[in-house]
């Protein structure tokens, strides 16, 4: 190359309600000098305003952490504080808090892939101006998030921030008559969803191989949701409550949003790790459906995490009809018997591992709590894929092609931030 | 039968909440009068993003109220059309707002045939979870222009014009 541009790209401070996320990135003399993705985390606050919380109070306050996963936090919560006071779940309790789980991965993977991942791979601004283009694409999206929704709605009493859900099980078993509603709508969505796999496998993702380590739980004969060892492509096998032998938060300069290391590294956490390991706990047609659409795993593309989601929905359609099918009333909640300690637990939400940790006093208030979500976990694991695809699409490209791909980049990782979406204006000072 | 559709678009948030009180008043006046009209659905909603599509889905007529700044004094009822709904979701993310969602709707030609976006104006500053006496007096005087509207099926356009003269007369 004759001359080395030198590029200043700098996506500014952006104040959304659910977060704020910028980019900066230089490059000098050919190479990447400094790449940051700076993320404003709100999570930080609720392990303080849990304190001095009654135990009880826990599953309502965590849910209104997301929007989007409200239940992952639950489920964390309810399974850390069971965990530590010795609660039994009875098994149909378990059971519907799968297929709660499962309607929460249908909806914010639908609503992802549809409206803040795939306008990026077939070019378009947003899912607006896509939908005149493939509206049919995009009305498959739609009514798998709302059948994702109503599966919230009809087992945690409300479709955002559910109600029902309580240490020692649910305060209110759902209506049978509208599970039986559920199961039609199920069965008839499995062949949307087959077609959902088929369709993002067909997207023109980049082709961009790269190195990483995959972290995800992993449980003895189902696909990981509420429980499991958290395990990694590299021989991890943990215990939830170890993880902070291991894993370790740090701050850096850039950001409040702390960064997650496992034994000081970048790891990646979500769909596409989950599936990375776990694929021999798919059900036969889940597997046959990720055959069929040439997904040959493990991926490490990145740029995959469009299919592992899509994977993941017809998995979770899978499950809640296997749920439902069994399904039986469950126990009255447990009654819960506080008492001094701590405990850990972690769960899978939508983007990956969630670990929450709890202490409490002997009447069970909250003494500390440590939530430690997926979106920061991903944090050092974006930057690292930033600079890796910039540099594979070629930095020498002008900042528009650039910018693109940065925000394409990181909107691949779902980052519950509002940096989901085209939200990233662009100043460039060439030096 | 003509399927309606009345949603109430807001949050716990103040004057946001402007869309649940009309829904609320006009649920109250409905049932002091003993009867709903056949096919009237009523729903408020908690910032419902993209599944305000399925709550439109299937009705032939509907009616959207949500709380609006920039839309004159507190308590003013405007009616927007499509033109005044900007949809700029490259300022939003998760949360599709109404003019989004509308937006999306229309490119998937997903809208009932009729659709009537009625803003209440609220100052904006939606902190605690108190509403204004402007807001709560417009919410319930809309609520029976509504009422009269799914009863007595008058246009829509003179129900609102209606709403507004109330205001503007005071």
């Amino acid at each position: 190359m004759a001359e080395s541009r030198s590029v200043s790209l700098r996506v500014p401070v952006l104040a959304r309600v659910e977060g704020e996320g910028a980019l900066e990135l230089d490059v000098r003399d050919g190479r990447i000098a400094h790449v940051a993705l700076r993320i404003f985390e709100p999570p930080r606050l609720f392990e303080k305003l849990l304190e001095g919380r009654a135990f009880d109070e826990v599953p309502d306050i965590v849910a209104r952490i997301c929007g989007i996963c409200p239940v992952a936090y639950q489920m964390s919560a309810v399974h850390a504080l069971e965990r530590l006071f010795g609660t039994p779940i009875d098994p149909a309790t378990r059971a519907l808090r799968r297929l709660l789980y499962c309607g929460e991965w249908i909806e914010s993977h639908a609503l992802h892939i549809h409206l803040l991942a795939a306008p990026d791979f077939l070019g378009f601004r947003d899912a607006i101006a896509m939908a005149k283009s493939h509206p049919q694409a995009v009305a498959r999206g739609l009514a798998l998030q709302a059948l994702g929704n109503d599966i919230l709605r009809t087992l945690g009493g409300r479709s955002v921030h559910p109600v029902s859900v309580r240490v020692g099980g649910f305060s209110r078993a759902p209506d049978p008559a509208a599970l039986e509603m559920l199961r039609a709508r199920i069965e008839a969505a499995l062949p949307e969803a087959e077609t959902l796999v088929a369709w993002t496998a067909a997207l023109p993702l980049p082709h961009d191989d790269q190195d990483f380590c995959c972290v995800a739980l992993r449980h003895p004969d189902e696909y990981p949701m509420n429980e499991g060892r958290i395990v990694s492509d590299r021989g991890l096998d943990l215990d939830v409550g170890s993880f902070e032998t291991r894993f370790r938060e740090t701050q850096v300069s850039h950001s409040t949003a702390l960064h997650a290391a496992l034994d000081g590294a970048p790891y990646l956490v979500g769909p596409l790790a989950r599936l990375n390991l776990n694929i021999d706990r798919l059900p036969p047609p889940v597997a046959a459906a990720v055959d069929r659409a040439g997904l040959r795993l493990p991926s490490r593309n990145m740029f995959h995490s469009v299919i592992a989601r899509a994977v993941e929905i017809l998995l979770a359609l899978h499950e809640a009809r296997r749920l439902l099918a069994d399904c039986t009333a469950p126990d009255p909640a447990a009654l819960v018997t506080p008492r001094a300690g701590s405990a850990a637990w972690a769960t899978e939400a939508p983007r990956g591992l969630l670990w929450h940790r709890y202490e409490t006093d002997p009447a069970g208030t909250i003494a500390s709590a440590r939530i430690v979500p997926p979106t920061s976990q991903n944090q050092a694991r974006i930057e690292r894929d930033l600079s890796e695809s910039l540099t594979a699409l070629g930095l020498d490209r002008d900042d528009e092609a650039l910018r693109l791909r940065a925000e394409t980049v990181i909107r691949n990782y779902d980052p519950c931030i509002s940096c989901a979406t085209h939200f990233l204006t662009l100043k460039v000072n060439r030096a | 039968m003509t399927r309606t559709a009345i949603l109430g678009v807001g949050s716990p948030f103040g004057d946001d909440r402007a869309g649940w009180l009309v829904i609320d008043a006009l649920k109250a006046e409905l049932d002091e009068r003993g009867h709903a009209p056949a096919g009237l659905t009523l729903a408020a909603l908690d910032r419902p993003g993209a599944a305000l599509l399925e709550q439109l889905r299937g009705a032939d007529r509907a009616v959207l109220i949500d709380a609006a700044r920039g839309a004159g004094s507190p308590g003013t009822v405007a009616r927007l059309d499509a033109a005044q709904l900007e949809a700029n979701p490259t300022l939003s993310s998760h949360g599709f707002g109404v003019a989004e969602v509308l937006a999306l709707g229309a490119a998937l030609n997903a809208l009932p045939p009729a659709l009537t976006v009625l803003a209440i104006a609220i100052d904006g500053d939606c902190r605690g979870a108190d509403v204004s006496d402007a807001v709560r007096g417009a919410a319930t005087r809309l609520a029976r222009e509504l009422r009269r509207w799914v009863e007595g099926d008058v246009s829509c356009d003179r129900t609102f014009r209606e709403a507004r003269a109330a205001r503007s007369g005071e």
